[in-house]
């Protein structure tokens, strides 16, 4: 059909042809041009990559409030892909985080190619005040647990106020354990009892030290850890941090359960409150603790029976209960190994558990609708027999994290310990072994985090408790482990 | 030659009228796909032609191409050949008439092409002046140290 007066031109013919006139056309609309609606704004800013997002609250002070609002900082967390976050293990401080995301293209690298893990963040490290004041004192004093190596600044882009000082740290002071991750925000903890120290956000690099607790442990009371949690009420917009311990006494040559102790601190206030529970858990440990709706679930080993089971504490009604768990799994009593061969966690919305317990399989089951119990559904059953190794070989340390979302014809990451990372796709090529390289620990240790933009000082509200930033106070603390860049290359078998 | 009036709608045409005055005559299934230009045709009935006052010629010429072409190999390919100005203005036409899919599409390509770069280079495409003080600047550079390494050079 012909057209009235003008043909569509084809694009490229139109910027040829029309090169001067669009020039003084542009300068015309310029007013258009200067002033993206901020909507827009908005959704450009939602495709970005969290490094580019804080690279674009330098813009100017608007992009900054955007990227800053609570509600974008949660629309872009769902947006960002499943990651994990490794570090080094082997009696270091491990303060440093790579980070994995688990998108497709990482894993079609091929075997000549290294990706690298990065970004790279930084945790706080455990005993940092005594360590200041052991750098104060240098050049007086000679120190106990640390040993200060001074290095004169060459790089140009410090602060050139000060020194890089390379720091031998030690982990028994300054590591800290990870609870678990929730909202992009991880729960820090004593690497011995467990015990939730900290809460940090490694991409901002905020983090505040919770309060102690009256009914904390010391060297004068002794206290045997159950379990902890952190986790997020969406109804109050809260993060809480759960500890449980049991308080003996000794009687005759034997100890007696005093009382259990429950405690919930809603982070960002100046105490923890005890909450009334059937103290029936106190025979219990409670592992892998999982945000989820509002409520923390953990696998609970009970002491005496080893029997397993899933046991749920919802942050709204404070109530202790146990939670359906998907059948069969948790019945085989046999293995009671210290590596509990069953794992639990949260992935876009859904529980997933991962029973390595049997000598043969990995089995990944999922909650597909939360809170009922006929639908976990058996998602995977790997058979290790024959490992991607190319002989038969029991997998070690087994661990499994759902990568995608299961419905896409998800795959899986398998770590096999030993820097070793199994990557499973059952619909395209089955397995392919990524090898960790660029440090010299032995092992890794991979901890299921998507990062996010939540700022402390939301999660706050207020004066009581200091966000302190990782950046802003270690600037020129460097320990020598964080030198290490680690890169991923795929293992041809 | 006069625009045909059809039995079936679908190949009824319709014109639409940029702000530079070109006009493009298009089948109605296709106007309306911009949410904009069905809220008028169902406004006037028998309207014939719809002005787009926001709206360039060769914009709305890329805009029409792309309705007609919705394919994913064919948004891969589509933002290659634009240049950052070409991109902005697609996007406020597309605003304007929404068209919801090739917002989300233009707004992935222009955060394709800002990915990773420095805040001057962001400013100077938007055409946004830095109002933070040299102290904020700086505060925010020494807070978010790790994102700034690496970037790419403008």
């Amino acid at each position: 059909m012909k057209r009235k007066k003008y043909s569509i031109p084809s694009p490229r013919v139109s910027q040829r042809c029309n090169k001067v006139v669009d020039e003084t056309e542009n300068h015309e609309l310029c007013p258009y041009f200067a002033n993206i609606p901020s909507h827009l704004v908005v959704q450009i800013l939602l495709q970005l990559p969290i490094k580019s997002l804080l690279i674009c609250k330098c813009v100017c002070k608007m992009w900054k409030a955007l990227i800053s609002e609570p509600h974008f900082v949660k629309l872009h967390f769902h947006k960002t892909p499943v990651s994990l976050m490794i570090r080094t293990k082997d009696h270091r401080v491990s303060r440093t985080l790579h980070l994995l995301e688990c998108e497709p293209e990482k894993f079609e690298i091929g075997s000549d190619n290294h990706v690298k893990l990065q970004p790279i963040f930084k945790l706080p490290l455990r005993d940092a005040k005594s360590l200041r004041e052991k750098m104060m004192n240098k050049p007086k004093r000679p120190v106990r647990a640390v040993r200060l190596v001074l290095e004169k600044n060459t790089d140009k882009n410090s602060d050139g106020d000060s020194q890089m000082l390379n720091i031998d740290s030690k982990p028994y002071y300054d590591k800290f354990g990870v609870v678990n991750s929730c909202n992009g925000l991880l729960c820090l903890c004593c690497p011995f009892e467990g015990n939730p120290l900290v809460i940090s956000n490694p991409v901002t690099g905020e983090f505040i030290r919770l309060p102690k607790s009256a009914n904390a442990p010391s060297r004068v009371r002794k206290l045997e850890p159950v379990g902890f949690g952190f986790g997020f009420q969406p109804k109050t917009n809260e993060y809480m941090v759960i500890q449980i311990w049991n308080k003996y006494v000794r009687r005759s040559y034997t100890r007696v359960l005093e009382r259990m102790i429950f405690e919930i601190n809603t982070v960002g206030t100046l105490s923890w409150r005890n909450v009334e529970v059937d103290p029936q858990v106190s025979n219990s440990t409670l592992k892998y603790p999982t945000c989820l709706n509002g409520v923390i679930h953990w696998i609970r080993f009970e002491g005496q029976t080893q029997n397993r089971s899933i046991l749920c504490f919802c942050l709204e009604s404070e109530r202790l209960q146990s939670f359906p768990s998907p059948p069969h799994v948790f019945r085989n009593h046999h293995t009671v190994s210290r590596n509990e061969p069953i794992s639990m966690g949260e992935s876009r919305g859904l529980l997933y558990i991962c029973d390595r317990s049997s000598f043969h399989d990995v089995t990944m089951w999922v909650m597909k609708e939360y809170g009922i119990g006929e639908s976990w559904t058996k998602v995977y059953n790997i058979d290790t027999s024959i490992s991607a190794l190319g002989r038969p070989d029991r997998w070690r340390c087994g661990l499994c994290w759902p990568l995608k979302h299961f419905e896409d014809g998800a795959s899986l990451l398998l770590y096999h310990s030993c820097k070793c990372l199994i990557y499973f796709e059952p619909e395209k090529y089955g397995f392919k072994v990524f090898r960790i390289h660029g440090t010299d620990s032995e092992q890794v240790q991979i901890i299921p985090h998507t990062p996010s933009l939540v700022s402390l000082k939301d999660v706050v509200k207020g004066d009581n408790i200091e966000v302190l930033n990782i950046y802003s106070m270690c600037a020129n603390v460097k320990l020598r482990e964080e030198n290490e860049v680690l890169s991923l290359s795929q293992q041809l078998v | 030659m006069a625009e045909e009036k059809s039995q079936a709608s679908s190949s009824k045409m319709l014109t639409l009228k940029a702000s530079d005055g070109v006009l493009f005559e298009v089948e109605l299934n296709i106007a309306k796909e911009m949410k904009t230009v069905q809220a008028y045709i169902d406004d006037c009935e028998d309207i014939e032609t719809i002005p787009i006052p926001n709206v360039l010629g060769k914009h709305l010429a890329i805009v029409i191409e792309y309705i007609k072409k919705t394919n994913e190999e064919y948004d891969a390919e589509f933002e290659k050949q634009w240049n950052m100005d070409d991109l902005q203005l697609l996007l406020l036409a597309a605003n304007y008439l929404n068209i919801s899919g090739l917002q989300e599409c233009l707004c992935k390509a222009i955060a394709k092409r800002i990915e990773n770069k420095s805040p001057e280079y962001v400013r100077k495409v938007f055409n946004i002046e830095n109002d933070h003080s040299p102290e904020e600047e700086a505060k925010l550079r020494k807070e978010y140290k790790w994102a700034f390494e690496g970037v790419d050079k403008d």
